[in-house]
């Protein structure tokens, strides 16, 4: 006997589709497809080793040999680029992650319990935004030290607040939906409620909070780089290699060109996305 | 009531369609009225009939994707539809002014009540702020708002729901247009507002004499305010005349079944009566007459293929029937 | 509404009491001896160590050394940098001018280009205006500020000789050249900014449009221009705002990168340093000093709701 469709599937699929309309999200998806497989096969990319350095071959300006040029020890700048999409999406990836594991349950508890576990947790939420981000990943940074992981953490840190707010004001709005009443007045378990009507509705705006949020992190690991506050090197991060770049910028600026390009466009990849998601979710709520 | 001068406002064959992704709504379908300075006009008919459009196509203030695409307006012999847009600007709110539905929506809250009367003022009759204040509250007071001088000052949430509909009629008054459209005035206000706002909408046309097209759902309103009937369906004129005569000789089967069940002041937008059938589907209308599937009298063969035209059967008395065309 | 701006001065201190005492269990926090770590730069003497631990109140107990410590703060006092030997907060209040002076360009080239952008797209939605508009946007949003930083520079100082890229003057002293110096840094965060918030400022701008009012303000025969920069515009301002206050957190938090970037001696440089050299006193100054700011900053931003709403002034 056949099963009915399960009517979640095809909400997804309904989205699904509503995106890939969305030629803004596609570009973004594609874009970041490559950026993936970059990095996954960087070794197999790169057609020389981005750590080993041939200081005769220092600053030389793009060429067919060097597709972007070399950098100050001679390193090849495209293998360093290549490499770089690693260090990028890891820490983007792990920063956001992680600050949703934390915050998102937490907001999602404080906005449907209320009372006093809501009281603490808004406090919280609230000091930590009274910190520009920046500002609250240095101070962590300024604990931990420098290093690939603390900065992801302290990133981590720095975004848990918006995750916080985020899930709390979902879960605020959806428990006086009348089918939340409902589940409570046939006396469903709070953790089954919160699990099968809350935490859907965090979804969408988690998805796509979460792009936007993975955006900023690439754009914050290049800036922690830059000032030597992230990546140790020699690993390759597109942020580093501005702040070596920059000394040499006016006689060989692609230096710190391409790697200013690199950052861009990953961060603009996951605006796309995020921008398409959003617009996708919200054709599906007007309609 | 004055007597009847020539013709203000001719609107020939008004078609103006919504170009949406789901059809092409045509909203309104080839409407043709005519109304007389000092007259009033009442345009009857269900909501979705297309009366709000018709009036804001006469505006030519129809957003995307909304389109005017086809007909002519002529007012005061000047065809509306061929001037450049930034001409509609000097027209709109000077020769001809517009009421809308929902007062408690229609001023905007940054804003006082003076400084939104005051800049049609000085916009359109190049009046100095002074005057302009001073025009104003005269009008303030001409629409029976007490204290016309602290109310100048307020600001629109101050005001209830009444007192703001008489703003938006002193606004559109304060130029002294030569046409006043109210598309269903007091249809948000409660009942005894209602009254009031009625009885002033006709001590100011007795007053001023502006001709006014009144767009309502409601049939009791037309018997008390209008010289003349305009009915609608589905974006289209089907009847018109003399109120007097309508209510004494409805002619179109729509209008008798309209007669029939008169509708009580109560919620917008719900089902007249006893009509059986549904109102037409505005992307895919029915061919022939828009009504003949819902029309006790409909002849098969003729009603279904054949869309009527619009005759005169008897004096100032338009019907576009089929049962009537044979005179 | 002196309620509601009495509720937000006391969350404000609230907030700060909170990030008070994150900022105080920073150097408690740090993996290690604090003074050792802090210290042990200049002073490898265990004598002279034990003798700083005794002198800063390290061998106290750790809720009355919060309480000494918050004391010395009401005062005025948190310390000394240690790389300096000047009370931190002197340090900091001198730097702030240029930090100050910072955050208020970016604010305006930011609010002058976002604000007529997003007007101007929200006109016309879905044409080629909107469309150059958002991506500009989108650029906008996307670009690392510190890239944006070199590059500028290197277009404007280096090749061009235009405009300086190092040092600040100050622009009530002499407006030629401390604006001369204040131009590119500005732009760099005030481009950048202006991402967000021309989004913001489009959006809001079509909820306003659409509504009944604006009609009404056409119906009247108010010419399209009135009707978007009057009408519209004064309604749209309120999210504007908001967004632009929040955003100050941003330029607070990114004028650290572009200070360094530019040589301009403001907070953002001084916390950098006080990070390299553990210099946790100063690093503790500076926070609290940051998120002071950012407080009167939305102090300010709710200050100007109730100019630019009525509604807001009756209501509250």
């Amino acid at each position: 006997m056949k099963t009915l469709p399960s009517p979640r599937l095809r909400v997804i699929k309904e989205t699904a589709h509503e995106v890939f309309r969305n030629t803004n999200a596609v570009i973004g998806l594609i874009i970041l497809g490559l950026i993936i497989v970059t990095a996954i096969f960087a070794d197999q990319i790169a057609p020389y080793d981005p750590i080993v350095s041939y200081p005769e071959e220092a600053l030389q300006p793009p060429s067919f040999s060097h597709l972007m040029g070399t950098d100050d020890l001679g390193r090849d700048i495209f293998s360093r680029v290549i490499h770089g999409t690693r260090v990028s999406l890891y820490v983007a990836f792990t920063s956001t992650v992680l600050a949703i594991c934390i915050g998102a349950p937490l907001g999602m508890l404080g906005g449907y319990f209320g009372g006093v576990i809501d009281i603490i947790i808004s406090r919280i939420t609230d000091m930590l935004f009274a910190i520009p981000d920046v500002l609250l990943a240095l101070t962590v940074i300024a604990i931990l030290g420098a290093g690939i992981n603390q900065l992801a953490f302290a990133l981590a840190v720095a975004y848990t607040p918006i995750f916080m707010r985020l899930t709390r004001g979902v879960a605020l709005k959806s428990r006086e939906l009348p089918y939340v009443e409902a589940a409570r007045a046939i006396g469903e378990r709070e953790h089954d409620i919160i699990l099968n009507y809350i935490l859907p509705n965090c979804i969408p705006p988690l998805i796509v909070q979460a792009t936007l949020t993975f955006a900023y992190a690439v754009l914050a690991e290049a800036a922690f780089s830059f000032l030597a506050l992230g990546v140790k090197p020699p690993t390759p991060s597109w942020g580093r290699m501005l702040s070596d770049a920059r000394v040499f910028m006016v006689t060989a600026p692609w230096s710190a060109f391409f790697p200013g390009i690199a950052i861009f466009i990953t961060s603009m990849a996951f605006n796309l996305i995020g921008d398409g998601l959003r617009d996708a979710f919200d054709v599906r709520l007007r309609t | 009531m004055k007597s009847k001068g020539q013709s203000l406002l001719e609107v020939y064959d008004l078609k103006t369609y919504f170009f949406t992704r789901k059809g092409i709504v045509k909203a309104v379908d080839g409407v043709t009225f005519t109304v007389h300075e000092h007259e009033t006009v009442g345009l009857v008919g269900e909501s979705g009939s297309g009366k709000s459009v018709t009036a804001f196509s006469i505006m030519r203030l129809i957003d995307p994707p909304g389109r005017i695409v086809g007909g002519k307006i002529y007012f005061k012999g000047e065809e509306l539809l061929s001037k450049p847009l930034k001409e509609m600007t000097k027209i709109r709110g000077r020769y001809i002014s517009m009421v809308m539905q929902d007062p408690m929506t229609a001023l905007n809250p940054v804003y006082t009540v003076g400084e939104q009367m005051v800049e049609v003022l000085t916009r359109h009759l190049r009046m100095r702020k002074s005057e302009a204040k001073r025009r104003a509250i005269e009008m303030l007071e001409l629409v029976k708002i007490p204290s016309p001088e602290t109310r100048f000052h307020e600001y629109p949430h101050q005001l209830s729901g009444g007192m703001r509909q008489r703003v938006v009629i002193a606004i559109a008054l304060s130029c002294n247009p030569s046409l006043l459209i109210a598309d269903e005035p007091t249809t948000n206000l409660d009942v005894t507002t209602q009254a009031e706002i009625l009885n002033l909408l006709k001590e100011l046309q007795e007053k001023i004499g502006m001709s006014t097209l009144f767009i309502t759902h409601n049939f009791g309103v037309i018997a008390q305010l209008c010289e003349r009937v305009i009915v609608m369906y589905a974006g289209e004129a089907l009847e018109q005349a003399d109120t007097v005569e309508l209510l004494r000789n409805p002619l179109h089967p729509y209008t008798k079944a309209l007669m029939e069940c008169i509708p009580r002041r109560e919620s917008r937008g719900k089902r007249l009566g006893s009509i059986p059938g549904m109102p037409p589907n505005p992307v895919n209308p029915p061919t022939g007459c828009k009504f003949h599937p819902r029309c006790p009298y409909a002849i098969k063969g003729l009603c279904d293929r054949r869309k009527p035209k619009l005759v005169e059967v008897r004096s100032g008395h338009f019907v576009a029937c089929h049962l009537h065309e044979v005179t | 509404m002196l309620k509601h701006i009495i509720k937000t001065i006391l969350t404000g201190f609230l907030n700060l009491f909170l990030i008070s005492i994150l900022v105080f269990s920073i150097i408690h926090l740090l993996p290690g001896d604090p003074i050792t770590i802090m210290f042990g730069m200049w002073e490898q003497n265990p004598e002279q160590i034990e003798f700083l631990r005794h002198k800063y109140g390290f061998d106290l107990p750790i809720h009355i050394q919060y309480f000494r410590w918050l004391m010395n703060l009401l005062q005025g006092n948190i310390g000394e940098s240690i790389r300096y030997h000047e009370p931190a907060f002197k340090l900091i209040l001198e730097r702030m001018p240029a930090t100050l002076w910072l955050v208020f360009g970016s604010m305006i080239i930011s609010l002058s280009l976002s604000i007529p952008i997003g007007v101007i797209t929200a006109s016309k939605p879905h044409s080629k205006r909107d469309h150059l508009g958002m991506i500009f946007a989108l650029i906008g949003i996307s670009t690392p500020g510190f890239w944006l930083g070199l590059m500028l520079i290197l277009v404007f100082s280096l090749y061009l000789k235009l405009l300086p890229s190092y040092g600040f003057v100050d622009p009530l002293q002499n407006p030629i050249e401390g604006i001369r110096r204040l131009l590119l840094p500005s732009l760099t965060l005030g481009v950048i900014l202006a991402g967000t918030v021309t989004r913001t400022a489009r959006s809001s701008m079509l909820e306003v449009l659409r509504l009944d009012y604006i009609k009404f303000a056409r119906l009247k025969g108010m010419p399209e221009r009135v009707v978007l920069f009057k009408h519209a515009l004064r309604n749209a301002l309120i999210p504007i705002i908001t967004i632009a206050g929040i955003q100050t957190g941003y330029l607070l938090g990114g004028s650290v990168i572009i200070e360094q970037i530019f040589g301009w001696p403001g907070m953002g440089r001084l916390i950098l340093q006080a990070t390299y050299t553990r210099d946790y006193f100063l690093l503790q100054g500076s926070i609290l000093v940051y998120a002071a700011l950012f407080f009167v900053v939305n102090l300010i931003v709710d200050l100007i709701y109730v100019l630019v709403d009525p509604r807001i002034r009756y209501e509250r």
